[in-house]
């Protein structure tokens, strides 16, 4: 006789836990990486102090309240200040210049996480005189994550690896110009945030909500299956104006993928991507 | 020493020691005893020395007594001894007494002079007695003469003599009572003082004796037994109490001193006890809070009991924004007025942060603050403010409350703050860690993450890589196999790039005469024939090699040996399979060359219409149940039994079309049916419908598009390229079929929707007649008869009599390729080996030019100048195929397309469908408007020539004027025009009828709201920039390529009807998204509703408040800048008399939540984006009738 291997009863589990948060919440997690949801969901056991995924699953059903440390738990809020310099410097050199002829710029940031990307880019818009017309959405469906977005903090230790980006990015001043550095943290001004409006957007549930010329979804797609994968990039496509463009992070490609007609490459080694106008 | 005394020295006193004060007492005593003694013992002297004298007054008295009973007795003595001589010795010894008792008596009164003097009178009259009377009588009776008369005789023995001494000696008595009289009195009185000084002395020993005893209580004993009694209360535990003399220096003083030491260490020891305890309590219970909040609101409400406060606030410091926050209240939250932060040195709280020193208030001014319960309310007497510091400040504590704070809250506070402030540190510091930690843990998964996405991304591209590895073998293996037929193919194309060459001789034969025109098209036609006979003859050739490769391929597939690998029966399966291609191929171009040659013959026989169907039937059913699909065959009644035709083409033709069905049908039916035709086809307008049949194969499959109708039966098209791809096939079937449909004097036609299948008609007359419909060569185009040469006639062309393409191309060679393409297109080609002769041929209007740059007479700039110069050629669209490489050039001068050569023959395909697409557009007409200062002179040229004939206005009302006669297929405008705003130039332009699509290019940038008052009009607005000009150009040619039809209005027309309830009501749309609002505004108004617009929260309620709230319905989206969704409908339901207002929330949110949190929000209901615009009306429908 053989006995069901650890594994299995593991994945039995997550499904449940999957089944059992769409139901109570609406939050689908199915068509997550399966892999990395694995780790993320063993993770949140752990930090949680939960015997098992399936008391994950029943504090879910009974504890509403319980959600928040769940969607804090299961997302990966991980970035920096212009992460990947070279892709800023890309789009201040190539893509703001395109953008600034629009009378009004609308730039969708999905999966802001704590808000890293979208300071980058008010500082960016700032320095190129374009952030004045500019509204840039910052969703995310992890209602801490966006919380934490909002205010702006970041720890001080970081600041430095920030500028050097920064800089490599193409900046025209100091980082810190943007922030005050007080002890461990540094906050930044309260007017980069002006025109960013932050709120909640889950990628796998919800729709188009805006017309915008610039979608960044960095680092987000990873720990999606593929086909949620082509479930998000439709939506951008569907939320892009023509010849709008599309910047993914560095390991993701619309290769293979439903949308890949939809799309011409722009920059490759920023990942950008530009929606072709309509046949 | 008096008592007064004591007191009067009383702090002497008290200061002097014990033993000293008991010295003093005793001392005393002793003088005053020593004293008594001494005083006592002299007055008894005195005493003695009185009653001594006394005494010797008494002898003296007694012995003067004795002398008078002496004398008496010696006269006795000598009287007797008168009578009888024997008595004469008493008389002597009586002498003797006297004499022995006045000597005693004088010596006794030696000290009284009277007494001696008298003693002495005594003596002289004694001794006169002696002589005068006592010796004669003695001496008488010694001789014996008793003679008493004698002696009597003598005056009786001298009696007066005796009779004076007894006088004396009776004054010296006298004398000496009076003495004692003196003396006994003197010695009373000494008894009497004796007697009083005791009594004194009694007196006041016993007074010195009760004030010492008095004293000795007062200053020792009393204050010792005070002190044991505070020691009882303090062994008791009891501390609280206020220890006296303790500023005495007696050994008191030194008790009470060392009790008061004693009670204080002992209350040192118990508070120290206390807060310690305390403390290991508040630690304790501080020790699991792993938050700041945790963490302030346990020790807030441990120190609000300690102290009894009633209010207390936990205020934290934030490094990062270097202010401190309340994280914690006790009794606080009643006061949400109160500051929630402080920076430092901000009030008293930010006081305390800055000086790190606690602040006391006592008494708090009234009014400062109050604490209340549900029974009262009342002013606190203190307020406490205390740092919590650690390395830095942390934290402030503020507290108030009734009581001041005792020395042991004092004490517990200081330690706890100290102890607090650590573990505060340590939480912070920890916090930073986690979330270091939870930053590096998240860092770590999306590596992994995105790890494995590159991994996947890795596995697929390897597995792409292995596939193109092994087709790349398969190919290499067929490659080789096919050596043999690509040599001989080689052979044949020299053969056919000879014949061209005797073609092409023979046409410059017919440029050079007109007379011989004829005649050469004919030789040309019979050339052509020439070709197809060596086509039709070839083909034959290369059957026969072919086949042996197949046999031998199929062999190999087969590997009945058993001596070949998976890999290599796969690759012999592939050889069988592209040479079975291959075959098909030469087959169809056989036939298409045979019927093209003239060489395919008609069997005509009669064939019952029953076989025709029956057979098609059989050969087909296997497929469709196959494929999964019906196959019906239908036949029409009044037909007749059987045709006369030739059967196997018919066969042929039927088959072909049904297997073209079957191919491009997933799912639906494949129809055969045989009906009457309703009119003559168009390739045999003399065959009279009844007299003929027709055979349709209709399908259900993807279609073809309209575009595409005329060219599927050309050779070698397809629908598109992909279509060879996806289904295979040699694109020359259909091309057979018609001609062989028309070589039975028949057609075949075709109708179709794409997407929704098409229909075949085989058009053939009822008896064939024999004779061949198809005429073996077309008319020679008139159009050639000036310069050059039409060479492509041996294909018809399949479009109408215009479609020509001009080929002007040096390279005679290169030329007659292009033509061969153009041709295969099923257009014609016109030929020009120079520019003179290009331009001229250019004045037939082809459709389309391929112009090279070197030509013989003149560049080909100058041709493109000349042909963009004229008006008459100007729109012709011109593709450049040169050696020469100026792309840039090329395409500003207008061309539409640039190649370089070499090229391939893919390439100028692709150019062949830029031309026709180009071409295939009605002429673009693009009007600028006012655009001179914001567009560049180049921008316009740009947008002219590339796309569509530019006309410009400088004016509103020109433009206007020009708009009213003509009409234009897109408008491009300045946003500031010289006449009039942009504005009222587009509410004008729409008023003359739908406006083309519009791209304003504004100079500057636009408001909010001039971009929404555009955006009623347009979506592309282009703002001047760096890049604006490549947007601009962009955006145009989006409109030339698709013109955009308002598929929104189109739709909302057909259901206006049904939505007549709505008219006239008013719709407010509150979406930041412009899309949306004009996509759903345009809907709204189609169904006769006032939309108003807003693209914010503020702006919506300003609309509401400008109408008073006559508004119908609001339908909001939930997602917007600023104020959101939400918290305009809170503010709208907030206002008096807005409650009723339908309010339709709009989000692109599909979560559960997310509907009752609109309604929540007061929404009547909820409609999820993309908007099915149904359901928006029957909610509008709803909610509007039902107020």
């Amino acid at each position: 006789m053989k006995s069901i291997p650890e594994t299995d009863s593991e994945e039995l589990e997550i499904r449940d836990f999957v089944d059992t948060l769409k139901a109570r919440h609406g939050y689908d997690f199915g068509q997550y990486a399966p892999a990395s949801f694995k780790r993320r969901l063993r993770a949140l056991r752990m930090r949680t102090g939960a015997a098992s995924i399936a008391a994950l699953s029943r504090r879910v059903m009974d504890e509403p309240a319980f959600l928040r440390q769940v969607l804090a738990g299961l997302s990966v809020p991980v970035s920096e200040m212009f992460r990947d310099p070279w892709v800023f410097e890309a789009l201040r050199r190539e893509v703001l210049p395109i953008l600034a002829s629009y009378p009004r710029i609308h730039i969708w940031q999905a999966g802001c996480a704590h808000g890293e990307e979208v300071y980058s880019l008010a500082i960016l818009l700032q320095e190129e005189g374009l952030y004045d017309k500019a509204q840039i959405f910052a969703t995310d469906l992890n209602d801490v994550a966006l919380e934490e977005a909002a205010e702006g903090i970041y720890p001080a230790a970081n600041a430095r690896q920030f500028s050097e980006n920064y800089l490599r990015a193409g900046g025209r001043r100091s980082l810190s110009h943007y922030f005050h550095a007080r002890y461990e943290r540094i906050k930044f001004d309260e007017s980069l945030k002006r025109n960013v409006t932050f709120a909640s957007h889950n990628l796998s549930t919800d729709g188009v909500f805006a017309e915008v010329q610039l979608i960044l979804c960095r680092n987000v797609m990873i720990y999606f299956n593929d086909v949620l994968q082509d479930r998000v990039l439709q939506l951008f496509r569907d939320s892009l104006v023509h010849k709008g463009f599309l910047c993914l992070g560095s390991k993701e490609t619309l290769a293979r993928t439903t949308v890949e007609a939809d799309f011409e490459p722009f920059d490759a080694s920023a990942r950008l991507f530009r929606r072709r106008a309509p046949k | 020493m008096s008592s007064a005394e004591a007191k009067a020295g009383g702090s002497f006193l008290a200061n002097l020691n014990i033993q000293a004060k008991l010295a003093l007492a005793y001392g005393l005593v002793l003088v005053m005893f020593t004293l008594t003694c001494l005083i006592v013992f002299v007055n008894n002297e005195d005493l003695a020395n009185s009653r001594g004298w006394v005494r010797h007054t008494y002898t003296v008295i007694s012995r003067l007594s004795e002398l008078k009973a002496d004398m008496l007795q010696q006269r006795i003595d000598l009287a007797t001894a008168t009578r009888d001589p024997a008595y004469l010795a008493n008389y002597e010894i009586a002498r003797q007494n006297f004499g022995r008792d006045f000597e005693d008596l004088k010596q006794l009164t030696v000290d009284n002079p009277s007494q001696q003097q008298r003693l002495d009178r005594i003596g002289a009259m004694i001794n006169g007695w002696y002589s005068t009377i006592a010796q004669p009588i003695v001496a008488r009776a010694k001789a014996g003469q008793t003679d008493s008369s004698a002696a009597t005789g003598s005056s009786e023995y001298g009696y007066a003599q005796i009779e004076r001494i007894n006088g004396l000696l009776q004054d010296a008595v006298q004398e000496e009572l009076g003495l004692l009289k003196d003396r006994t009195g003197t010695s009373d009185h000494d008894a009497g003082n004796l007697k009083l000084f005791v009594v004194v002395m009694l007196g006041l020993g016993l007074l010195i004796g009760a004030v010492t005893i008095l004293y000795t209580r007062r200053q020792v004993t009393e204050p010792i037994v005070g002190l044991t009694t505070l020691m009882d209360r303090l062994v008791a535990g009891d501390t609280v109490f206020e220890v006296p003399n303790t500023r005495q220096l007696d050994e008191i003083g030194a008790l009470a001193r060392g009790l008061e030491s004693f009670r204080n260490v002992k209350s040192a020891a118990d508070r120290e006890r206390w807060v310690r305890e305390h403390l290991l309590d508040i630690n304790a219970g501080l020790l699991p809070a792993s938050t700041v909040d945790e963490f302030a609101e346990f020790l807030l409400t441990s120190l609000c009991h300690l102290l009894r406060a009633g209010y207390g606030a936990f205020f934290a410091w934030d490094d990062a924004q270097q202010q401190m926050f309340l994280r914690a209240g006790y009794g606080y939250s009643g006061h949400a007025n109160l500051p929630q932060q402080f920076r430092p040195g901000q009030g008293l709280v930010g006081q305390c942060a800055r000086d790190g020193k606690p602040i006391l208030l006592n008494p708090v001014p009234p009014n400062y603050l109050r604490i209340g319960s549900a029974l009262g309310e009342a002013v606190p007497q203190v307020l406490m403010i205390y740092p919590l510091k650690g390395r830095d400040i942390l934290g402030v504590i503020e507290m108030a409350g009734f009581e001041t704070p005792g020395p042991d809250q004092e004490q517990l506070l200081a330690e706890l703050l100290r102890s607090a402030g650590l573990q505060l540190d340590a939480i912070v510091n920890a916090e930073k860690t986690r979330m270091l930690l939870s930053q590096a843990q998240a860092q770590t998964e999306e590596l992994q993450a995105s790890e494995e996405e590159l991994r996947a991304t890795n596995d697929a591209l390897q597995d792409k890589n292995r596939l193109l590895e092994q087709q790349r073998t398969q190919l290499q293996e067929s490659e080789s196999a096919l050596t043999a037929q690509a040599e001989e193919l080689r052979a044949t194309n020299e053969e056919l790039e000879e014949t061209g060459r005797i073609l092409n001789d023979s046409n410059a034969q017919l440029e050079q005469t007109r007379l011989a025109l004829e005649q050469k098209a004919t030789e040309l036609a019979r050339a052509s024939q020439y070709k197809s006979e060596f086509l039709a003859n070839m083909s034959h050739e290369l059957r026969t090699p072919l086949n042996s490769v197949l046999i031998l391929a199929k062999n190999l597939a087969d590997n009945e040996e058993g001596h070949l690998n998976d890999d290599e029966t796969e690759s012999a399966r592939v050889i069988h399979d592209s040479g079975t291609h291959l075959l098909q191929l030469i087959n169809d171009i056989l036939d298409l060359s045979k019927v093209e040659a003239g060489k395919m013959e008609v069997l005509a026989e009669d064939i019952p219409v029953a076989d025709i169907l029956g057979t098609s039937e059989r050969r087909f059913r296997p497929v469709a149940k196959q494929r999964g699909l019906a196959l019906r065959v239908e036949q029409a009644e009044g037909l007749p039994a059987t045709l006369r035709s030739d059967s196997a083409k018919l066969q042929q033709i039927l088959t072909n079309l049904l297997s073209n069905a079957f191919k491009f049908t997933e799912r639906g039916r494949v129809t055969l049916r045989l009906r009457r035709p309703d009119s003559a086809p168009e390739g045999a307008p003399e065959l009279p419908p009844q007299q003929a049949v027709l055979f349709e194969v209709l399908d259900t499959g993807i279609g073809i598009p309209r575009e595409k109708l005329d060219k599927i039966f050309a050779p070698f098209e397809q629908v598109d390229a992909s279509t060879s791809r996806k289904y295979g096939g040699t694109g020359l079937g259909l091309a057979i079929s018609r001609r062989m449909a028309r070589l039975l004097g028949g057609d075949l036609q075709v109708n179709s929707t794409a997407g929704e299948g098409s229909v075949f008609q085989l058009y053939l007359p009822e008896r064939f007649s024999g004779i061949a419909a198809e005429p073996a060569l077309a008319a020679m185009p008139a159009a050639a008869q000036s310069a050059s040469v039409a060479v492509g006639s041996q294909v018809p062309p399949a479009a109408g009599p215009g479609a020509a393409i001009l080929v002007i191309e040096d390279d005679v060679v290169f030329a007659k390729v292009l033509a061969g393409m153009v041709q295969k297109r099923g257009f014609r080609a016109l030929l020009a080996h120079d520019a003179a002769s290009g331009l001229l041929l250019a004045r037939q209007l082809p459709m389309a030019i391929l112009l090279d740059i070197h030509l013989p007479d003149m560049d080909g700039w100058s041709v493109l100048q000349k042909l963009k110069s004229d008006a008459a050629t100007r729109h012709i669209p011109v593709h450049i195929v040169s050696g020469v490489d100026e792309t840039a050039r090329g395409l500003q001068l207008g061309a539409v397309g640039y190649l370089v050569k070499p090229v391939s023959k893919e390439s100028i395909n692709l150019a062949l469908d830029q031309v026709q697409r180009a071409a295939s557009r009605p002429a673009r007409r693009l009007l600028a408007v006012g655009g001179d200062q914001a567009l560049s002179a180049s921008v316009l040229e740009q947008l002219g020539s590339e796309q569509a004939t530019l006309e410009t206005a400088a004016t509103g009302a020109e433009a206007l004027d020009w708009l009213a006669q003509r009409s234009c297929d897109c408008l491009v405008l300045g946003f500031t025009l010289p006449d009039m705003s942009i504005f009222d130039f587009l509410e004008a332009a729409a008023q003359r009828g739908p406006l083309p699509p519009v791209v304003v290019y504004a100079e500057r940038e636009l408001d909010q709201d001039e971009v929404m008052r555009l955006r009623a009009h347009t979506d592309s607005i282009v703002v001047r920039g760096a890049r604006s000009e490549e947007r601009l150009l962009d955006e145009v040619s989006l409109f030339l390529h698709s013109l955009r039809t308002p598929a929104g209005r189109a739709a909302a027309v057909q259901t206006q009807t049904e939505a007549a309830d709505l008219a006239g009501r008013t719709v407010l749309v509150v979406d930041d998204d412009m899309r949306n609002i004009f996509a759903l505004s345009k809907v709204l108004r189609a169904r006769g509703l006032n939309v108003l617009m807003a693209q914010d929260g503020p702006k919506a309620l300003a609309h509401l408040e400008q109408r008073e709230g006559r508004i119908d319905a609001v339908l909001m989206d939930v997602m917007m800048p600023g104020m959101d969704g939400y918290e305009t409908t809170r503010r709208i339901r907030g206002r008096a008399g807005w409650a009723g207002i339908p309010i339709i929330a709009v989000t692109a949110k599909a979560m559960p939540g997310d509907r009752e949190k609109c309604l929540e929000a007061g929404a009547n209901d909820y409609l999820t984006k993309p908007i099915d615009m149904d359901k928006l009306l029957s909610l509008l429908r709803t909610w509007i009738r039902k107020t």
